[in-house]
């Protein structure tokens, strides 16, 4: 129903934040038409009433003043399912962790109160309705590139729970040994000799185009784990005596005895590997050697020993009579004396070390194939050093940043086969996730306006979740099943062609520009763009805690820092803040992996911009904290209003009485200020 | 009786991820946790960032807790505890014993009336935690506990939900398939009474340094030593260590004793730090390129110091430098045990090997994350993912009509 307006209800939180909100200011925030106050937002009782409350004044825009606690959103869920409200046309404002607990003086908290209340209903009232969530029909079916451990003890697990799954070995592809020709749909086939070449569509309904002896085919695949192994070279023959771990163990796995090492001294050298899986396999050979009657030696600096049962195994080795021989600075000299191998070592405390062995076995970190084809066949990036996907916190053990694409075993890091089992069965589940028959809806995030697209792609290379593609038209598409929300091709767009449905570019401007209007602050404003992921849950432990914070310190929550654009730090410096923060995550934990340099980069635009319009550039700056992190964040508020006073000297100096009214209410807040910690917190 | 398909014993990485994967397949899940809030050992962690993020998984750990409350998601009771479990797959049977909190969970808004009115500060808010949001009345503290009648906290409450009467109600449940997420215990270290823990002031371990910097900043380490600027870790407290009945390695103490001196480097003027290690264990990702580009305030010397005793300046440590096979003393303001991880506590019915750890699981009863062995809380949250595969295969193979499926 139009013409009541926007509708607010006031929650005064069971009396709690009576004293510090001044309820009848809230309650006459400009714009709204209908008000409750309720005392128990998030209870039954009280969600019930506020329900048919809502029916009867039939608002199409609801805004909640109350809490910042889970209770709270799930109540306004509850209300807006029981009043007919669309999802994306109700929000609740923290009016409690953000303005009652942190602003002793009730005046400043009400005022502040007000803006956010002003903020929510511009940025509601402009907001998209809600698209239909799409649906996904998953294939039910699982690829596995690569027959390893971890890519058959992957495969295993999902047979076990009903998943169709193709094995692929591309180790294989080129060889010309006749293979069994599976058929790559049945599900119990054996590995499929053949290479991936390219993955489209998302989590759910993938095509992965694969090259096979019988040519190209397109497999339909719910999801995909990537398990490749390092090259199966067969090792040179038993006369070589300069071995790699790998190509040693391989050796023995494929002639299964040594019976040239009978009696023989092996020296491992390990003192630039201290991986778990290098001791695993050193440990392993050196004790069968000494079982079969032979020596063997370890050479390390730091044994990695941090693997299920390796410590045991290390002592076990020990008893049993390996050598273990530990090293400092120098690398050990390799001579040759009478065909036999002479290593010399510094052993502190012993002097110089010398012992003759017939075999030297280097430990090699497992190095991983060649791995940029396959990469780019997924479209995942690879890390500096050559192996599986990005040393990013949110992607880590299994992940990659696509949705649907998993990517375990040595060549993401080295591992011990228990480990390569164990993220073999976890990406198995996580396959399971996306992959498994039945319907599912999925909820559309970003909407592309093909009329306004110039097909420029700049969505395409920016998406850290490889959720755009090109449709059919030719037109810009974003795949719902990859798309994770995070806004990033909106603020990228030039044409400003991309929506997000939970903010959307208009919304977020209109909520800006009601933000900076409003009651006076006791300073000019501050505008800081807060990640959900990080600044915001850290904002509200700052809450909880009741930590004072200066209130000209706006928060705008956004669902990543990248999705801020220049425009969105030059608007609120126009109309008169005066400083705009950009705080989130730090760059290896950020959820959409390029948050925090996105937003580094619209900030250094804006600067630019901000100079040529006469504004101050330097007062854009971006800053990370972590969501546990509130102490960063409270000497980071603390940091920018300093700053921004001392900016704002001479004006204050013009507001004279406004500053003369905060000492004195100050001094008077003052005295309920307790020292806890670092921090201030106020009674 | 409480009925649910998948029971989850322990709410910490490991349990939230597992419970949170099963639920999402439609399976109704019951996450039980002894504790008073949700998240294990990790929630309670320090973020270690320096100018980049070093991977150390805490807020991984947060934003499992945080994606609790979404949609199909597990039931969870808190202060409550699995004392034994038994059965068979399809129809296992957990005695649950739930200690009285106080304050009701379902009706607590944090709104702080109750912690004003108490005379004797008994009901914390738990500001920190992130669920459940609400407070915690400490019955010991309580005036009643001395039979006086105080009941300002029920009528401060505008939403009734104080509960004034203490003890515990037992209750069970039966579940068609169980995770056991039961996690880990600290090594305690006063069991090492060389080092001091408890003793000598200054002491103390990696578990209160990261208790201490979460919850109070670097202002922790100015309590534990005014002005204290030389910094000790000992690594391997408690692990790799026969003579202590602990043969493992812990895994994650090498990596969490860097990144700790790091960050306090970083954020505390004029703080050095020195590591006494055996082995350094770089294998968690991106630790090797920490341990390879040390910032000068970080010294690391290879050997384990034989004991530490109170010198006049500090705290003196003694130990034999194996780089150069000389003992050498050095003066310390704080010294920090860096603790391994102990096997989980006990659940009747429940089979343990080495440590205490979990082995040998009847079928339909799967391990997950610390109980079964040392993991890192990146890996706890790759082993809550196995385990819920490895419980749905006991179902599919059970066929067995799941009571309570979705
Ligand atoms: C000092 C220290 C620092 C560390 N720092 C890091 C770090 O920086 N990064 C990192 O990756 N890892 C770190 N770790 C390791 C990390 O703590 C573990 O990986 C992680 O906590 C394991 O999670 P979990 O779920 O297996 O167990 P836990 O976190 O121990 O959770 C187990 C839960 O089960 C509950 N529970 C136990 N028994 C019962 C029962 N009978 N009934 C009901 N509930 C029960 C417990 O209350 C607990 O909440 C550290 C470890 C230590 C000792
Ligand atoms: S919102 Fe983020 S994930 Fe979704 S399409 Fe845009 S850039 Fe990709
Ligand atoms: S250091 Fe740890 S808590 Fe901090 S951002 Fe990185 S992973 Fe998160
Ligand atoms: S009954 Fe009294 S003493 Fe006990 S918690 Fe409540 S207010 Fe505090
Ligand atoms: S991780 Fe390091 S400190 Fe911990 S037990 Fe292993 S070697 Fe010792």
């Amino acid at each position: 129903m139009s013409g009541t307006g926007p509708a607010l209800i006031i929650c005064t939180c069971g009396g709690a934040l009576a004293g510090r909100l001044v309820f009848d200011r809230l309650a006459a925030t400009p714009g709204f038409g209908p008000v409750m106050v309720t005392q128990d937002f998030c209870m039954p009782e009280g969600w019930r009433r506020a329900a048919v409350w809502c029916r009867q004044a039939g608002a199409d825009v609801l805004v909640v003043a109350a809490c910042g606690t889970p209770a709270a959103t799930e109540a306004l869920g509850r209300v807006a399912t029981a009043a007919g409200l669309d999802a994306h046309r109700a929000t609740v404002v923290d009016v409690r962790e953000a303005c009652a607990w942190v602003h002793p003086e009730p005046r400043w908290a009400t005022a502040k109160g007000v803006r956010l209340i002003a903020a929510a209903a511009a940025g509601l009232t402009e907001a998209v309705r809600t698209p239909p969530p799409a649906e996904i029909i998953p294939s039910g079916r699982v690829l596995v590139v690569g027959p390893s451990r971890a890519g058959l003890a992957a495969a295993g697990r999902l047979r076990e729970l009903g998943c169709q799954v193709v094995v692929l070995d591309p180790s294989r592809s080129d060889s010309s040994r006749a293979s069994p020709a599976g058929d790559p749909t049945s599900p119990d086939s054996v590995p499929i000799p053949g290479r991936l070449l390219e993955v489209t569509g998302q989590a759910g309904d993938f095509t992965a185009r694969v090259e096979t002896a019988e040519g190209i085919l397109d497999l339909r695949v719910g999801a995909v784990i990537v398990a490749v192994e390092p090259p199966a070279h067969v090792p040179p023959p038993d006369t070589s005596s300069l071995l790699t771990l790998l190509a040693m163990e391989r050796w023995i796995a494929t002639a299964g005895t040594t019976p040239s090492l009978h009696g023989k001294t092996v020296a491992f050298l390990l003192e630039d590997c201290p991986w778990p899986s290098a001791t695993e396999s050193a440990l392993s050979l050196a004790l069968s050697l000494v079982r079969q009657g032979g020596r063997s030696l370890i050479y390390y600096r730091d044994l990695g020993v941090a693997g299920r049962g390796l410590e045991e195994r290390f002592r076990e080795a020990r008893h049993a009579g390996v050598t273990f021989i530990r090293m400092e600075s120098d690398p050990p000299r390799i001579g040759e004396r009478d065909g036999r191998w002479v290593v010399e070592v510094d052993v502190p405390g012993l002097g110089l070390f010398a012992e003759t062995a017939d075999v030297l076995v280097r430990g090699d970190a497992a190095r991983p194939p060649d791995l940029g084809d396959l990469a780019e066949a997924l479209r995942v990036d690879l890390r500096p050093d050559g192996r599986g996907p990005g040393e990013r916190m949110p992607l880590e053990p299994v992940f990659t940043e696509r949705p649907g694409v998993f990517w375990i075993g040595p060549s993401r890091s080295p591992c011990t086969v228990d480990q390569a089992i164990r993220h073999g069965e976890a990406a198995a589940m996580a396959a399971l996730a996306a992959a498994a028959p039945g319907r599912r809806a999925v909820s559309v995030q970003a909407i592309v306006d093909t009329g306004r697209c110039a097909l420029c792609l700049t969505c395409l290379r920016v998406c850290p979740h490889r959720a755009v593609t090109i449709g059919d038209g030719p037109a810009i598409e974003v795949l719902p099943a990859a798309c994770q929300g995070c806004g990033v091709c909106a603020a990228a767009c030039p044409a400003g062609a991309i929506q997000m449905v939970e903010a959307p570019g208009r919304r977020l401007l209109a909520e800006l520009d009601a933000l900076l209007s409003g009651p006076a602050l006791d300073g000019d404003p501050i505008i800081m763009f807060a990640c959900a992921n990080s600044a915001v849950p850290a904002a509200r432990t700052l809450g909880r805690l009741r930590h004072a914070y200066a209130d000209r310190i706006l928060l705008v929550s956004v669902p990543c820092l990248g999705r801020i654009e220049p425009e969105h730090c030059l608007r609120p410096l126009a109309a008169g803040a005066r400083r705009v923060l950009l705080c989130g995550c730090y760059d290896r934990s950020c959820q959409h992996l390029v948050g925090p340099r996105r937003a580094r980069m619209a900030a250094e635009r804006a600067a630019v911009v901000a100079g040529a319009l006469g504004l101050d550039g330097g007062a854009i700056q971006t800053a990370s904290v972590a969501p546990v992190d509130w102490h960063r964040l409270a000497a980071l508020l603390d940091a920018v209003a300093a700053v921004a006073e001392e900016g704002g000297a001479g004006d204050r100096a013009a507001r004279g009485e406004a500053a003369g009214e905060r000492a004195a209410e100050g001094s008077a807040a003052g005295e309920r200020t307790v020292k806890v910690g670092t921090g201030k917190v106020a009674a | 009786m409480l009925t649910c398909t998948a029971l989850v014993v322990g709410s910490g990485v490991a349990g939230l991820t597992a419970a949170q994967a099963l639920a999402a397949r439609g399976l109704s899940v019951m996450v039980v946790e002894q504790g008073s809030v949700v998240g294990g050992h990790a929630a309670g962690y320090a973020c270690k960032a320096g100018a980049d993020c070093v991977l150390c998984g805490v807020c991984l750990a947060a934003q499992g807790i945080r994606s609790l409350r979404a949609a199909p998601g597990p039931v969870v009771r808190v202060d409550t505890s699995v004392v034994a479990l038994e059965g068979s797959p399809g129809r296992f049977t957990a005695r649950l014993v739930q200690r009285a909190r106080g304050i009701d969970v379902a009706r607590c808004t944090a709104c702080g009336l109750c912690v004003r009115v108490c005379p004797v500060g008994a009901i914390s808010p738990l500001p920190w935690a992130e669920e459940p949001r609400a407070c915690v009345l400490d019955f010991d503290a309580c005036l009643r506990a001395s039979g006086n009648p105080c009941a300002l906290c029920r009528e401060a409450c505008p939403f009734g939900a104080v509960r004034l009467e203490p003890g515990t109600r037992e209750d069970t449940v039966t579940a068609a398939v169980v995770v056991v997420a039961t996690g880990f215990t600290p090594f305690p270290a006063s069991a090492k009474s060389r080092f001091g823990y408890g003793r000598l002031p200054g002491v103390i371990t990696t578990m209160d340094l990261e208790q201490g910097l979460r919850q109070q900043g670097t202002a922790y380490l100015e309590h534990q030593a005014p002005a204290g600027r030389r910094l000790a870790f000992v690594h391997c407290v408690g692990s790799r260590d026969v003579a202590a009945g602990r043969g493992w390695c812990s895994q994650v103490c090498c990596p969490t004793a860097l990144r700790l001196a790091r960050r306090l480097a970083g954020d505390v003027p004029d703080l050095e730090a020195t590591l006494f290690f055996m082995d350094l264990q770089r294998c968690a990702p991106g630790i090797a390129r920490l341990f390879r580009v040390l910032p000068p305030e970080i010294h690391l010397v290879r050997g384990l110091p034989a004991e530490v005793r109170a010198g006049t300046g500090g705290l003196v440590v003694t130990y034999e430098d194996l780089a150069t096979a000389t003992r050498c003393q050095g003066e310390f303001d704080v010294i920090v045990l860096a603790v391994g991880m102990d096997g989980p506590p006990s659940v009747g019915g429940l089979p343990e090997g080495t440590g205490g750890f979990l082995t040998d699981l009847p079928r339909g009863v799967v391990a997950a994350g610390a109980c079964g062995g040392p993991v890192s809380i990146a890996e706890a949250a790759a082993e809550g993912l196995r385990a819920a595969g490895a419980a749905l295969k006991t179902l599919e193979e059970l066929a067995c009509p799941v009571p309570g499926r979705h």
